[in-house]
């Protein structure tokens, strides 16, 4: 026996004990292993690759005692202090035991009580990302640029900003109206926030700014969610020429819980045409992560009845995962018949019906999100850490800790947006070349290396080192004849 | 009084000139004619620079005015006889010398290492490069905020007003090509790499790639440091970027980076690298994989002098050189070695989990390849294999191979602690009844033929123990290499002729037999 085990590695071919040369060494099980420790950084971040992929599939799998052995090892590894393979493993088991908690909702709740949130600190911290990372500041110009050719010739101008917090995005958009040949128009922006403090900040300051251009400017700023805004309130006035900026907000609307989808799936009429009753009594029937599955395998086409006449129906079958907030905003901003909506998100799916996927994705996305914070801002690691821990780290464990309504962070890919914009009734407007050379001049003059804007039939895609990030979409009012 | 000499002969009003005279008239449908300004046919009086090496001097390139040849001469030919008193600056027309004392010290952009500006833009030019800033820095963190707040470019001028653009790039182009070989922004000159040591230099030609004045100390001395080289890597210096220390500090670390470099050079295909670069990492690259063999071969630690040796013949390359003489005085600093970026490790885990051929090696391949657009992976097999059973998977069948996957690992890090023997003992509780299980697996193992060519290899030499292999899904099933499951998504790779010929005497007798009976089972199923 002896003899046939040691057949095995000494082969030449991929037995996966070559790459891991040290577990030959075998010691106990006894804490710590010794030979982790000798561990280079590179071998370092292939095992917690690996023990992050097995932990979290003991997870999914409800084998929590596994998990919990897993845990135990990364935690060997993992750091938030160590390179940036330890550091995005120290935020993924963190997240990993946040939902493994979560079995004990006693114990979740009375270890989540004492937290403090402090506002100034995620004041800050959004206010680091959008220094220290280019893509903001790129979301905005490109914004800026749509919403400039857009409004050629426009008198009254009304932007939505549904998340106000960065008075630069604003004086930007300042400076180029007054430069305008026909001078500025009427400038209304509505700023929406959670946090009172911030709005007043932006008011006062865009005010100063549109003084000293010389614009007449309104700021309405509205202290509320954005679940829980009420697009009539906003007070659209007619004649007013309506745009809509939305910089990584929108997905939070993608949250739902099971059973909404369900009622939503059942008693909306176009779903009718698509389900039979034994289906639905089916549907009722199944608990959550199976009705996922169950929608995974047999795609629902959710037709709205104008789609159809005018607009090819999506023949692709990708699945979209019902959201009827979703739904009803984007109704009721159909109603307010903007001229413009520019749509910042992130461009990854980590709105996965199944743990594993939205896992998968995730790495994947925060590992190039942290080696891009890390290229930019090597100097100032204690800023960077605020960013990792309070932003990224923030949204990794809504995305792999919370379900339902509390999971906010449903980050979708571009092509599932367009999908869902089309459906809602709105028309692609195309992002203009200008506004791409813009950003680029942006991130030549600053010297932001790495970074590449793509662009995607009319949409533009930034991204780190061959891997997209961000999207940004722009969509119109479309009529139907 | 004016005179008006010119009478309108409709209704005698006067004019001073002709030329108004005759607007008037068009008002009473009369004839008219203006006259054409004569003029400006007259010979403008130019001037030329007496002095003949002058560019003034050619009737061409002559100068308007009389006053302004005047200060030209003095300016350029004439001695500075007017001297400010703030400052040492001299001036030879007198009416500059004035303009200059009245804006001198007053506005200035003064950066903390004492240099006096009076353009912003140069100043933040020179700003890049000093070191002083950046120790300076290094204790305020928050002057990076400071500095980029107000504008949403971080610079005055650069606002989307078009006009403005193109003058501004005109200042910046010199200042920004020098910035894109070293440093980051303004605020971003941490991005600089610390001085050399100067003992390490002699190994190295010169480093005139880096510029001399970017000799600079502003890097925190501790091992996020490594990162500085970020923006180096990812212009140009793909793979080559942290590099051991040619001395040697530990004899690992070559032997790591070689792998890195190996790894890490397959991704940097799609980066833009100029083509002396390209040509050193081709050759880095050819050099590694023969030295990351060597590190398989020999285990850890035994390629360290080799490692060492190829790395100095290898760095043709001036900035390699550099790179690696310059990361000798952070590497003491920590035992950690160099590192790659996470997005290549999960590249690589992906790559390296296409070998294992295990279930975990479907969700690594999901690791480097989900990404949308080109990952250069050189095994297409893979994305083409995540798009069909990793992303399109059902998801049912996804989570139990996933389930068969975990206990796998587990089972690896479990065999490891008992040791060998009692791996037989864990597999020994399967269920035959799990054969369901496998049929329903048996997608899964479709859907991976295209890993049966990777995979034949292995099964051919690793002596399974088929039946742990085959069987149980959730229990702890494994190999005596303690990696099972592998058959499991092997397509009817078996033949016959291995399964019998596996040496299964030293398998538990119970298993024997059921291992035959599964194998003859799986043998008839064959499914390929």
């Amino acid at each position: 026996m002896a003899g046939m085990i040691q057949e095995g590695p000494s082969s030449a071919t991929s037995s996966p004990l070559q790459f891991f040369p040290w577990m030959s060494l075998s010691p106990g099980l006894g804490s710590p292993f010794p030979w982790l420790r000798e561990l280079k950084s590179e071998e370092r971040g292939l095992c917690l690759i690996h023990l992050l992929v097995a932990c979290a599939n003991h997870v999914a799998a409800g084998s929590l005692d596994n998990a919990n052995i897993g845990l135990e090892q990364i935690s060997h590894l993992a750091s938030p202090d160590g390179d940036t393979m330890q550091r995005i493993a120290a935020y993924f088991t963190e997240a990993l035991a946040h939902r493994m908690l979560k079995a004990w909702p006693g114990l979740h709740k009375a270890l989540n009580s004492t937290k403090i949130s402090s506002v100034s600190e995620e004041i800050l911290v959004q206010k680091l990302f959008f220094e220290l990372c280019p893509f903001l500041k790129l979301a905005y110009v490109i914004t800026n640029q749509a919403i400039v050719e857009a409004m050629e010739g426009e008198k009254m101008v009304h932007i939505i900003d549904l998340n106000s917090f960065e008075p630069a995005q604003w004086i930007n958009l300042f400076q180029t109206f007054s430069a305008r040949p026909e001078g500025p128009p009427h400038l209304r922006i509505t700023g929406i926030h959670e946090q009172k403090e911030v709005l007043e900040q932006m008011a006062l300051r865009l005010t100063e700014e549109a003084e000293k251009l010389d614009i007449p400017f309104q700021y309405n700023p509205i202290v509320c969610k954005l679940e829980n805004l009420d697009l009539e309130s906003l007070r659209v006035k007619t004649g007013e020429a309506l745009a809509v900026s939305s910089v990584l907000q929108l997905h939070s609307l993608l949250a739902t819980t099971g059973d909404e989808m369900l009622r939503s799936k059942i008693n909306s009429p176009s779903m009718s045409k698509n389900l039979n009753t034994n289906r639905s009594l089916r549907v009722l029937q199944m608990n959550q992560r199976t009705l996922g599955e169950w929608l995974e395998k047999e795609p629902v086409h959710i037709y709205s009845p104008g789609s159809d006449l005018t607009s090819p129906s999506p023949s692709s079958p990708l699945p979209l995962a019902p959201a009827p907030k979703m739904g009803s905003f984007l109704t009721a901003l159909r109603a307010l018949s903007p001229k413009l909506i520019v749509v910042t998100e992130q461009e990854s799916n980590h709105n996965g019906p199944t743990l594993m996927e939205r896992v998968m994705e995730a790495l994947n996305f925060y590992a190039a999100l942290f080696d891009c914070l890390e290229s930019s801002v090597s100097r100032a690691p204690l800023e960077r850490q605020k960013v990792e821990k309070m932003l990224f780290g923030e949204e990794i464990k809504n995305i792999i800790a919370c379900e339902g309504l509390e999971r906010k962070e449903r980050h979708e890919k571009l092509e599932k947006w367009i999908l869902r914009f089309e459906l809602a009734g709105f028309g692609r407007v195309p992002l203009s070349y200008h506004g791409m050379l813009q950003a680029g001049r942006l991130l030549q003059a600053n010297n932001y290396d790495g970074y590449k804007i793509k662009e995607e039939n009319g949409c533009l895609v930034m991204c780190w080192q061959e891997r997209p990030l961000y999207s940004i979409s722009a969509w119109g009012f479309r009529r139907y004849e | 009084m004016a005179t008006n000499r010119f009478i309108c002969e409709v209704c005698n009003k006067g004019f001073q000139r002709e030329q108004n005279l005759q607007l008037h008239r068009r008002g009473h449908n009369l004839p008219w004619k203006l006259r054409q300004k004569t003029t400006k046919e007259v010979k403008r009086k130019v001037y030329l620079c007496p002095e003949p090496t002058c560019v003034h001097h050619d009737p061409s390139r002559a100068l308007g005015d009389l006053t302004g040849i005047k200060k030209h001469y003095s300016r350029k030919h004439g001695e500075k006889k007017w001297k400010c008193e703030k400052c040492s600056k001299r001036y030879a027309v007198q009416s500059d010398w004035k303009a200059h004392s009245k804006t001198c010290g007053t506005r200035e952009y003064r950066c903390d290492c004492g240099t006096l500006f009076s353009r912003r833009d140069s100043f933040i030019t020179h700003r890049a490069f000093c070191d002083a800033l950046a120790q300076e820095s290094a204790r305020h963190p928050t002057n990076l905020s400071s500095m980029a707040t107000h504008h949403l470019f971080g610079s005055n001028q650069m606002s989307l007003g078009l006009s403005q653009i193109p003058s501004l790039q005109d200042q910046n182009q010199p200042s920004t090509n020098m910035l894109r070989l070293g440093s980051a922004g303004a605020a971003k000159f941490e991005h600089l790499i610390p001085p050399p040591n100067p003992s390490s230099l002699q190994n190295m030609p010169a480093s005139g790639f880096f510029m001399s004045d970017a000799a600079n100390q502003g890097f925190h001395q501790d091992h996020q440091s490594h990162h500085g080289l970020g923006p180096y890597v990812n212009k140009s210096l793909h793979g080559l970027m942290q590099l051991p220390d040619l001395q040697g500090n530990t004899n690992n670390t070559p032997t790591s980076a070689n792998v890195f470099n190996l790894g890490f050079f397959n991704n940097s295909a799609a980066s833009s690298i100029s083509t002396s670069e390209n040509a050193s990492a081709s050759a880095n690259l050819q050099n590694s994989g023969f030295l990351s063999t060597n590190q398989f071969n020999s285990g850890n630690g035994g390629g360290g002098g080799q490692g060492t040796a190829m790395f100095s013949t290898n760095m043709g390359a001036q900035v390699g050189s550099g790179l690696s003489s310059l990361y000798s005085s952070s590497m003491q600093h920590e035992n950690i070695s160099p590192h790659m970026s996470a997005t290549a490790l999960l590249q690589k885990a992906a790559q390296m989990g296409s070998t294992t051929s295990s279930n975990t090696s479907t969700l690594l391949r999901g690791l480097g390849s989900s990404s949308s657009s080109g990952t250069k992976s050189d095994r297409p097999v893979l994305s083409a294999n995540f798009g069909r059973n990793f992303g399109g998977g059902s998801g049912g069948e996804t989570l139990r191979s996933q389930m068969e996957n975990d206990s796998n690992l587990q089972g690896l890090m479990n065999s490891l602690a008992n040791g060998n023997s009692s791996i037989f003992g864990v597999g020994h509780g399967q269920d035959h009844s799990n054969f369901g299980g496998f049929g329903g697996s048996g997608v899964t193992l479709e859907q991976q033929n295209n890993n049966t060519n990777f995979c034949n290899v292995n099964e051919a030499k690793l002596h399974q123990n088929l039946a742990a292999s085959m069987g149980g899904t959730d229990k702890l099933t494994l190999d005596f290499l303690g990696v099972g499951g592998m058959l499991r998504n092997i397509g009817g790779g078996f033949s016959q002729r291995e399964q019998q010929g596996i040496n299964i005497s030293s398998l538990d007798p119970d298993m024997k037999s059921s291992a035959q009976a599964a194998s003859q089972q799986f043998g008839s199923a064959k499914l390929v």
